[in-house]
């Protein structure tokens, strides 16, 4: 099938590599149906694309790639909900907030997406009872101080 | 009437305040959403050459290792540690 897409343009995308979010995402529950695209020069992010509207797209990235000590439990709803047989065949993303200042960029660790590779099931968590943020800064503010830089 | 003398009263108690404090969070994620689905392609590439260049955070003590636990240089490599409990309560 062929979306058009706001960054991407036209784009075609195959019914295989549809995930179905029957959940959505926080605050986007009418939209159920994303795809992952990802460039080269990207790499490790991706861009989880809506299909529904193709204005909608979220930069994702595996958590652990920043994070490497990052844990949750997955609760039985979620087993339920994704049919969730082998935890091997689940990807985890974290979406990804973009700043002007690239180093200041944050991924939301309270609210992974999980997505089960094997029937491209996918949803949005909320940890329960958890410290997690959701704008934990993926990169380290060395040279700090410049807390004034975005009035 | 005096119905809503009553119905003031209705609603104030514990499970009410544990409500309203998953509604705060459900709107905290939900703003975030919002805010990152307004991301351009402007500057993923140079952010991913940063993550490249970034080592993971201190890695914590890990279960024994696999053979591909580290790599070329001796690193370990991060690993996935969702931890899954099957429907009827055993971990796997």
């Amino acid at each position: 099938m062929k979306i058009t897409t706001r960054r991407f343009g036209r784009i075609e995308v195959d019914e295989k590599a549809l995930i179905h979010f029957p959940e959505g995402l926080v605050g986007f529950e009418d939209f159920t149906r994303y795809t992952l695209i990802s460039n080269p020069d990207e790499e490790p992010f991706f861009w989880l694309q809506g299909v529904d509207d193709g204005d909608l797209a979220f930069v994702a990235v595996d958590p652990l790639t920043f994070e490497s000590d990052y844990d949750f439990k997955v609760e039985d709803e979620t087993i339920e909900l994704l049919k969730i047989e082998d935890p091997a065949d689940l990807r985890l993303l974290t979406i990804v907030t973009m700043h002007s200042d690239i180093t200041r960029m944050t991924a939301n660790l309270l609210a992974p997406v999980l997505i089960n590779q094997r029937n491209n099931l996918g949803c949005q968590l909320i940890l329960r009872d958890s410290d997690y943020s959701t704008k934990t800064p993926m990169f380290a503010q060395e040279d700090d101080g410049s807390e004034g830089e975005n009035p | 009437m005096e119905i809503g003398r009553n119905f003031v009263k209705i609603g104030v108690d514990a499970p009410r305040s544990v409500k309203v404090h998953r509604e705060e969070i459900y709107e905290r994620i939900r703003e975030e959403n919002i805010q990152a689905g307004q991301a351009g392609t402007g500057g993923l590439s140079r952010a991913a050459e940063l993550l490249k260049r970034k080592k993971p955070n201190p890695v914590r003590p890990l279960p024994p290792a696999d053979d591909d636990s580290t790599d070329a240089g001796g690193n370990e490599r991060p690993r996935r540690r969702v931890i899954v409990r099957k429907p009827d309560g055993e971990k796997s």
